[in-house]
């Protein structure tokens, strides 16, 4: 609404009829209006006060009379002194009041403070003591746990010098057997001297063809193809490469790598197939690389040579030289066929003892790999029909099921 | 454990009746919910009312720390408000409520006179006093005049004073309706009979009135206790009302209870204000909320209070207050429009908004 139009209207309109209406109409109105004086009672205090006071005044001017009513007047007003005096003394009575409420309140503060700063010091106290005997307990326990180590060393020791001396002891001791040509450690290190000649006999009888070996390998390109690696970048390395199918079917795929053996033989073998492979020891290679320098490490039928302590290293290092996502390929004959451990594991002397799979995927978890998972693979014949008794299936199945099976894992995230 | 700030609100009269009172008690109550320890010092008071404050010496003691605040509410002339400023140790604010310019007491009461030309004097001292580190007026038009005494734009803030809604849980007195007449015009006016309140004017208008609508019965209800010493101005008043014969028009009412006062509030036909000087004008609010159409002189601090739209002018022109009036009352549609603009202005001063302005102001002020 536009009040200012409104009053601009209302002042025209209060001029119109202002001029039809000129003269004021007082006149006609009732001249019989006795208004009065405005709060007459309040005059009529007002002017008994001052009779009052002019009274007082002349009076009091009256020898001893005047000395008399005065002391009257004052004694007459005594009381109402008395109740201002009290109002006062209450008023006052009330601050002192209040300052004590404050004094007590203060004090009350105070009290409480200390109060509060004894509970604290109590449970600094007590936190203190619980220190103590966190520090004594965590003392007693590194103690304890150091004890356990030197035991553990101790026994590690002992089992590595009868795994030595069991291996030196053996037939081929000193052979330039798989396990050299596989990664060695320092102290399983032998001499180069003869045997290379016969592994590479002894592969063509027992290892089965070239052909059927990658044949069987094909199963793992996928495994590397999925992790989306760069692979000139990021190279395959094949440990203890032996014949070089592997490597000869990542070239056909497109797939760069490089194979490290310490047999002068086999690495002569593989590189008539056109790949590339590195005489040397594969723990003095390997260690020697950068970290997370490779793409994939895959190592076949080498595992079931090493000593355990050897392994675990090959793991390790494994883990350190692969980039982040870097793939892992472990393959080892499956002692979970009842013919494969009982009998053909041992057809190559130089293997140590069969790895059973879900002990590999430990070791493999243990170092830190993600997915690790078993594939079986390469079995012997396909299933028969049942004979009609579970067992006598198993056991069947048993004999015939895979002869390998591979640990697949991963540096990081899933494949 | 931090220590509660000390603030004391000093004031130089109090009474629970007074507006500058209930400013300062609303003032109180929001100090003590956000943590301050809260002292009220007077030197006046009514009886009965000492439990409420302090002595000076206690006022002193609470000054005495360089974190505390003296709120100190300027109203009249007071001696003792050089002690507290010398005392205090911490911040200063003064609200500004305004004093009556002393040309109103002049040849009427020479102790208003006095202490309102002291007051203003002192005003003046106060704006100029550099220990003042803020300024917090009632309207815009005081902080005008604080301005005009050189207080910088920047140390000042508008707060409206806080208002008791005292009406908000009462019933309206029934007996009051039988005196207002439905076919007559009822004006009302409420606030102390005091010269600068603009009674004369009041007639005026009410002659006006009788003259324009010579046909129309019109009744001002003057609602305001009267004071023994301006018994020569309400003789001025009474010489003028039967001089234009308006006795049967106008009644002086005095003090009432507030249910009666509501009553008048609730079903006169408009608030009539013609004041010459108000420091803010809180029955302006107290129609508008009551849904009362407030018409009349938008003199000093009237016009920010009573807000734009409504029927107040800026020329003291009785004739045209007579038709506003008058279309008031007749006119429904205006009528309701005046009503419902009047909530919506009241609505501004509500004490939860001036609450909220007061916290406000210590949140910045008080860091």
């Amino acid at each position: 609404m536009d009040f200012k139009g409104i009053k601009q209207e209302i002042v025209t309109e209060a001029r119109r009829l202002r001029s039809l209406n000129p003269a004021s109409t007082i006149s006609q109105r009732p001249a019989n209006d006795d208004f009065g004086i405005l709060a007459p009672h309040l005059r009529v205090g007002r002017q008994r006060e001052n009779i009052f006071k002019l009274i007082k005044q002349d009076i009091y001017k009256l020898p001893v009379i005047g000395n008399f009513l005065k002391t009257l007047i004052l004694l007459a007003k005594l009381p109402l002194r008395f109740e201002q005096i009290f109002d006062e003394i209450r008023y006052l009575n009330h601050n002192v009041n209040k300052n004590i409420n404050d004094i007590n309140e203060l004090r009350d503060g105070a009290h409480d403070m200390q109060t509060r700063f004894d509970a604290r010091l109590d449970h600094l106290r007590q936190q203190f003591e619980h220190m103590i005997d966190f520090e004594t307990k965590v003392i007693e326990s590194v103690t304890s746990l150091r004890t356990k180590v030197a035991e553990q060393i101790l026994a590690a020791d002992r089992l590595t010098t009868q795994v030595e001396t069991k291996l030196q002891s053996g037939s081929f001791a000193g052979d330039r057997s798989k396990t050299q040509s596989a990664p060695n450690s320092n102290e399983n290190s032998f001499s180069a001297d003869g045997y290379d000649e016969f592994y590479l006999k002894f592969e063509e009888e027992f290892r089965g063809s070239t052909d059927l070996i990658s044949e069987r390998q094909k199963f793992y390109i996928p495994f590397l193809q999925r992790s989306g690696i760069d692979w000139k970048q990021f190279p395959v390395l094949d440990i203890g490469s032996g014949r070089g199918e592997w490597l000869s079917l990542l070239q056909r795929e497109g797939i760069a790598g490089k194979g490290v053996d310490l047999s002068e033989s086999l690495a002569a073998d593989a590189r008539v197939r056109g790949v590339e492979v590195v005489v040397a020891d594969a723990f003095d290679y390997i260690s020697r690389l950068p970290a997370e320098s490779l793409g994939a490490v895959s190592v076949f039928h080498v595992v079931e040579h090493l000593p355990f302590k050897v392994l675990m290293r090959l793991l390790a290092e494994s883990y350190r030289v692969l980039r982040k996502d870097g793939v892992l390929i472990l393959e080892t004959p499956n002692p979970e066929n009842i013919l494969v451990g009982s009998c053909q594991f041992y057809t190559d002397p130089t293997h140590i003892k069969p790895i059973p799979p879900v002990t590999l995927q430990f070791m493999v978890k243990y170092q830190q790999f993600t997915n690790a998972c078993i594939y079986r693979h390469a079995r012997m014949r396909p299933p028969s029909d049942s004979l009609g008794n579970k067992d006598l299936d198993d056991l069947i199945n048993r004999a015939f099921m895979e002869q390998d099976y591979a640990i697949i894992a991963q540096k990081g995230t899933g494949l | 454990m931090t220590a509660q700030r000390n603030v004391v609100l000093a004031v130089p009269s109090f009474s629970r009746s007074d507006a500058v009172c209930n400013d300062l008690l609303v003032q109180r109550e929001v100090l003590a919910e956000a943590g301050y320890r809260v002292a009220i010092y007077a030197e006046f008071f009514e009886k009965g009312q000492a439990q409420e404050l302090v002595t000076l010496g206690m006022a002193l003691e609470y000054l005495n720390r360089p974190d505390s605040i003296l709120i100190y509410h300027h109203c009249i002339y007071w001696t003792k408000l050089n002690e507290l400023v010398g005392g205090a140790k911490g911040q200063i604010v003064v609200k500004y409520h305004n004093i009556t310019p002393a040309s109103f007491f002049i040849g009427l009461d020479p102790v208003s006179e006095h202490a309102t030309r002291e007051g203003r004097k002192q005003t003046v001292e106060i704006a100029k006093n550099p220990r003042v580190n803020f300024f917090l007026a009632d309207s815009t038009y005081n902080a005008s005049e604080l301005i005009e005494y050189g207080v910088s734009q920047h140390k000042i803030k508008v707060i409206a004073p806080a208002t008791k809604n005292v009406f908000a849980e009462l019933e309206a007195a029934a007996e009051v309706r039988e005196l207002l007449a439905p076919d007559q015009v009822n004006l009302l006016f409420v606030g102390r009979c005091v010269p600068n309140k603009g009674h004369r004017h009041l007639i005026e208008t009410l002659r006006a009135y009788a003259d324009l609508y010579p046909s129309e019965k019109v009744k001002l209800n003057i609602v305001g206790s009267l004071i023994p010493q301006f018994a020569a101005y309400y003789d001025n008043l009474s010489d003028l009302i039967r001089k234009y014969r308006l006795a049967t028009s106008i009644s002086f009412l005095e003090k009432l209870p507030l249910s009666q006062i509501y009553a008048y509030y609730k079903w006169s036909d408009a608030f009539l204000v013609v004041s010459e000087h108000e420091g803010f004008c809180v029955p302006v609010i107290e129609a508008q909320t009551a849904g009362l159409p407030v018409i009349g002189f938008a003199a000093t601090a009237v016009a920010d209070t009573a807000g734009p739209e409504t029927l107040t002018f800026e020329k003291l022109d009785y004739d045209a207050f007579a038709v506003a009036i008058h279309r008031a009352k007749h006119d429904s549609a205006l009528r309701q429009q005046l009503i419902e603009c009047g909530y919506r202005n009241a609505a501004r001063y509500s004490n939860d908004i001036m609450k909220q302005q007061t916290r406000e102001f210590l949140q910045t002020f008080a860091r």
